[in-house]
């Protein structure tokens, strides 16, 4: 099930919510989200449950060990639960890969098996989720938690256990046993939840639609695809890519404010960021918080002297890519911003500052271009084919009346996905609350702003997702 | 100033608002007795409820096939859609649009070979050195109007296939056989200029070659016995200029029919409709919101099938006049486009004057009596083209008791061809018509059980390079 669904939005989440403010206990309200999770999860098949269960059976009993086991053990337990979680994560996900390269180097066949592996969804979430929490018990940071079911729907909740943001168990655990709505949060996570609704409904899907027109056209095609065409269509998959996934954590941390629950920010407006160390800070900063404190700090982070915060970096980063999908072009999207941010880190170092702002924001935002055409293309041919044509190497020419009519046909859906990928909208809306408090017409318009717009997303949403048959969440694959 | 208590107020009013939306939604779509099982305005048969099964429900199809019918079905789908219609019509301006289905590429078409005189042989194409597509070339045989065939009867019951003469005439909407995608029509690309949609045509080499095989081999098997005619009818885009048909890239439709019909032997009776056709471009010949011709295009094929046939057409005013306004039809649905909402066609239609009696053979095997021009005023915007001869059945057939000489053709059509039969009820004493796409007799039977004179191929230029037609018309000959 994905969140942008009528299915989800008319059904799943109006019982939800209606049971979990039903319930009166902490303890109902828990059964209730442990049961809607599973069966939300459940929706993409039980054999993806099962592998969830088992892998959060493993962190429970591991994280038990490690805190009432002795501590000479302690490391060993932690190591066999994240090298078996791994392992987990490994087969369903880069066994395929696995087999596909040593082909390519000795010409081996692949088994049969490794066709019929189809990845869990969520998995790359979950696994990074339950990781953290074991590294976490293991530090003496939070305490294992001896009830499996609880363990569980930290795991497994709905809200984010799919496509994140991944969210460490010090982050909810207070929240699962002593959460409270509040009126001033429940509005506050209705405006996230349908601004995160909209964003992917209306804007991000729109967007698919342009980039898909030119690069989700029949492999063979690629090449007569005109410049101007590809250029467009890599702006709109840049919007898309971001609006996508940004509007999941919306849609996650909205949910979370109806329920009780706090989840960690996720994006922060990354194509405003003026160095590609700042746009890492603001792009799925979950994950790159995971990465840090998980990786890069136990690998010794910069305390080791450059030659080995150097190689610290690649080893990051190389992984980022590689979570991201087990094909060689998210290890090269990976590899290709770790190259970046070294040279920002050892090149560029202070200098950096005294780059004019304007120059620094137009570099990242091409150098975040380019990273998202690699990004999208898992074919190593077709990516290279796509650069070329770029740059008039391709047999599709400069452009045609079909790109001239796309443009046309969209300028003003770009605009507005341009916009909302800044905090203008957000920052209107703070000016708007502020000045609402000195009353007289600032309030009426606060006031009709902050009552119509929820239900006009919503309606919006609604009436694309009616014959939307395009919504499959990005991260999904992931 | 503004005290807390009135912003308090304002979220619970936020807060009431946006679930009340959500629970009318919700309502609504627990109405299961209001889903509608087909979309008139996507002119297909909405998703249904799916099985359950064990397997499905382990590996998560039914949970989608669950999902796709909620939101297929839901009761206000329809107008959501229209609102959203309204919706991206602000997206930019999209006074023109290309609707791109499946790709567009175009094949060169080769120059017209010329045929060797004194021949029968079919033209081999100019580039290869291939033999003719078949051995036996036969002779040339005079149009045999006047050998039905042992089997005809002399009676209103054309062979077994008895009509269901009793049956009341209602004006109720049949199964027109809309409901189904629209092989070789639907699947296409649009050029939406202003009002109007422009069904582009790109020539397929290989299956245009093909198309002319199938001719050749209906010839090869029935010249002894009836005269084989092929009509194409093109697509609207020869409306468009030249420079526009430049930009689009679009394959030149005439030559391409040229270029077919050269392939084609000499003794099949090839119909110039292009010509007919393009001779009245200023004429309302095509609809502007839907892919079809108008009854008035189809009638400018017929006067060329008069010409071919060496009889005199009858002119348009020999026939009742029927209007029906509001009509939206394909170009609507795949575009949603404004403009054509605010100025609908009208499907204006010639009642045969020998008669306007027909009985149709539905999908599900049922013989329904209907009227070969159907009074559509109620029909749904999007169903009128169903007023000619029971829109897309199976196997339909009428007779014309003002003749009895045991005249009998076939028209092997798809819904292009409805349009064309009103015109030849006053020709024959027997007129059938099979759907190629669906019906699941032999042309070789009807042919021999009917007393067949007349073999009449009339697929739309479009389906000529659609491989599945092909392979259906070359079902019917086996």
């Amino acid at each position: 099930m994905v969140f942008s669904s009528m299915v989800f939005v008319f059904l799943f989440f109006v019982l939800n919510i209606l049971v979990h403010n039903l319930c009166g206990s902490i303890r109902a309200k828990n059964a209730a989200m442990l049961i809607f999770s599973l069966i939300f999860y459940s929706w993409a098949g039980l054999g993806f449950t099962a592998v969830m269960l088992i892998d959060v059976l493993i962190c429970w009993f591991f994280a038990l060990r490690i805190e009432r086991g002795p501590e000479s053990s302690k490391r060993r337990m932690l190591v066999i639960c994240v090298a078996l979680v791994l392992l987990i994560l490994g087969f369903f996900k880069y066994t395929k890969f696995l087999f596909f390269n040593i082909g390519m180097l000795t010409g081996a066949e692949t088994p049969e098996f490794v066709s019929g592996i189809a990845l869990p969804i969520g998995i790359s979430f979950y696994t990074f989720q339950l990781i953290s929490y074991v590294a976490d018990v293991y530090r003496g940071e939070v305490e294992a938690q001896p009830k499996f079911s609880v363990l569980l729907l930290y795991a497994c909740l709905f809200h984010q256990c799919v496509a994140g943001p991944i969210v460490r168990y010090s982050d909810i655990e207070h929240d699962i046993f002593e959460r409270r709505t509040t009126p001033g949060a429940t509005s506050r996570g209705i405006s996230r939840f349908t601004v995160g609704l909209a964003k992917k409904a209306v804007l991000a899907n729109s967007c698919a639609a342009i980039a898909d027109a030119y690069f989700a056209v029949d492999p063979s095609s690629l090449a007569s695809q005109p410049a101007a065409g590809l250029w467009l269509a890599g702006l709109a998959f840049m919007l898309q890519i971001y609006l996508d996934f940004s509007a999941y954590s919306d849609m996650a941390i909205g949910m979370g404010l109806m329920c009780g629950f706090h989840y960690r920010e996720n994006f922060n407006y990354p194509y405003i960021a003026d160095s590609v160390t700042d746009f890492w800070r603001r792009w799925h900063m979950s994950l790159s918080g995971f990465f840090r404190d998980y990786v890069y700090i136990p690998l010794g982070g910069n305390r080791r002297g450059r030659g080995r915060q150097l190689f610290n970096l690649f080893v990051v980063w190389a992984l980022t890519g590689f979570w991201h999908g087990a094909s060689w072009n998210y290890i090269i999207w990976g590899v290709y911003f770790f190259l970046f941010l070294a040279a920002e880190k050892f090149l560029l170092g202070e200098h950096i500052d005294s780059i004019p702002a304007v120059i620094r924001h137009v570099c990242v935002l091409v150098i975040v271009y380019f990273s998202w055409i690699i990004f999208k293309f898992e074919d190593l041919g077709q990516l290279l084919t796509v650069l070329g044509g770029m740059f008039g190497l391709g047999e599709g020419g400069f452009s045609n009346l079909a790109v001239s009519l796309e443009l046309r046909s969209n300028y003003i859906l770009l605009i507005v996905a341009i916009i909302a990928s800044t905090p203008l909208g957000a920052k209107a809306a703070s000016f708007l609350r502020r000045r609402a408090k000195e009353g007289g017409a600032a309030f009426a318009v606060w006031s009709v702003f902050e009552v119509v717009h929820p239900v006009l997303l919503l309606f919006l949403s609604a009436t694309a997702l009616a014959g939307n048959s395009y919504n499959p969440f990005l991260y999904f694959i992931f | 100033m503004v005290n807390k208590k009135m912003i308090k107020s304002v979220m619970k009013i936020k807060t009431a608002c946006f679930y009340t939306f959500l629970l009318v939604f919700f309502f609504v779509g627990l109405l299961w007795f209001c889903r509608p099982s087909v979309s008139e305005t996507e002119k297909r048969e909405l998703t249904k409820f799916p099985e359950m099964t064990v397997s499905g429900v382990l590996d998560g199809s039914f949970w989608h096939g669950v999902d796709l019918w909620y939101s297929d079905t839901f009761p206000l789908r329809e107008q959501l859609i229209e609102c959203n219609g309204f919706i991206q019509s602000l997206y930019g301006d999209r006074s023109s649009q290309l609707i791109v289905d499946d790709g567009h590429h175009a094949d060169d078409i080769p120059d017209i070979p010329t045929r060797p005189s004194g021949t029968d042989a079919p033209i081999t194409d100019p580039g290869t050195d291939e033999p003719p597509m078949t051995d036996a070339p036969g002779t040339v045989e005079p149009p045999t109007t006047d050998a039905p065939g042992t089997d005809v009867p002399g009676t209103d019951t054309p062979g077994t296939d008895a009509p269901v003469t009793d049956a009341p005439v209602t004006d109720a909407p049949p199964d027109t056989g809309n409901n189904d995608p629209q092989e070789g029509e639907m699947k296409g690309n649009v050029y939406v200029s202003g009002d109007t949609g422009y069904r582009l045509y790109f020539f397929n080499r290989k299956n245009s070659e093909k198309f002319a095989e199938v001719i050749n081999r209906a010839y090869d098997k029935y010249s002894g016995t009836c005269d084989i005619y092929c009509i194409i009818p093109p697509l609207n885009s020869i409306l468009l200029n030249q420079a526009t048909q430049d930009k689009l890239k679009i394959s030149d439709q005439g030559r391409a029919i040229e270029y077919m019909y050269a392939l084609m032997k000499e003794g099949v009776r090839t119909v110039d409709a292009y010509g007919s056709i393009s001779a009245h471009k200023n004429e309302y010949i095509y609809f502007r919101t839907d892919h079809h011709w108008t009854a008035l295009g189809a009638y400018y094929a017929y006067t060329a099938f008069a010409k071919s046939k060496g009889v005199t057409a009858h002119t348009l005013d020999m026939f009742e006049r029927q209007e029906y306004p509001g009509f939206l039809g394909t170009g609507y649905s795949e575009s949603q486009s404004q403009a054509m909402k605010n100025n609908p066609d009208t499907v204006i239609a010639y009642v045969p004057f020998g008669t306007n009696k027909m009985t149709m053979r539905q999908k599900d095997g049922k013989e329904v009596a209907w009227r070969v021009v159907n009074n559509v005023k109620n029909y749904h915007a999007g169903a009128k083209y169903a007023c000619f001869a029971g829109g897309d059945q199976p196997y339909a057939y009428a007779h014309n008791p003002t003749i009895t000489d045991g005249s009998a053709c076939v028209l092997i059509k798809d819904s292009y061809g409805n349009a064309f039969v009103p015109f030849l009820i006053d020709h024959y004493e027997y007129v059938y018509w099979i759907d190629y796409r669906y019906y699941d007799g032999t042309l070789t039977a009807l042919i021999k059980d009917k007393g067949i004179d007349d073999v009449i191929f009339c697929p739309n230029i479009y389906s000529t390079g659609v491989s599945s037609v092909i392979n259906h018309l070359t079902a019917l000959m086996p």
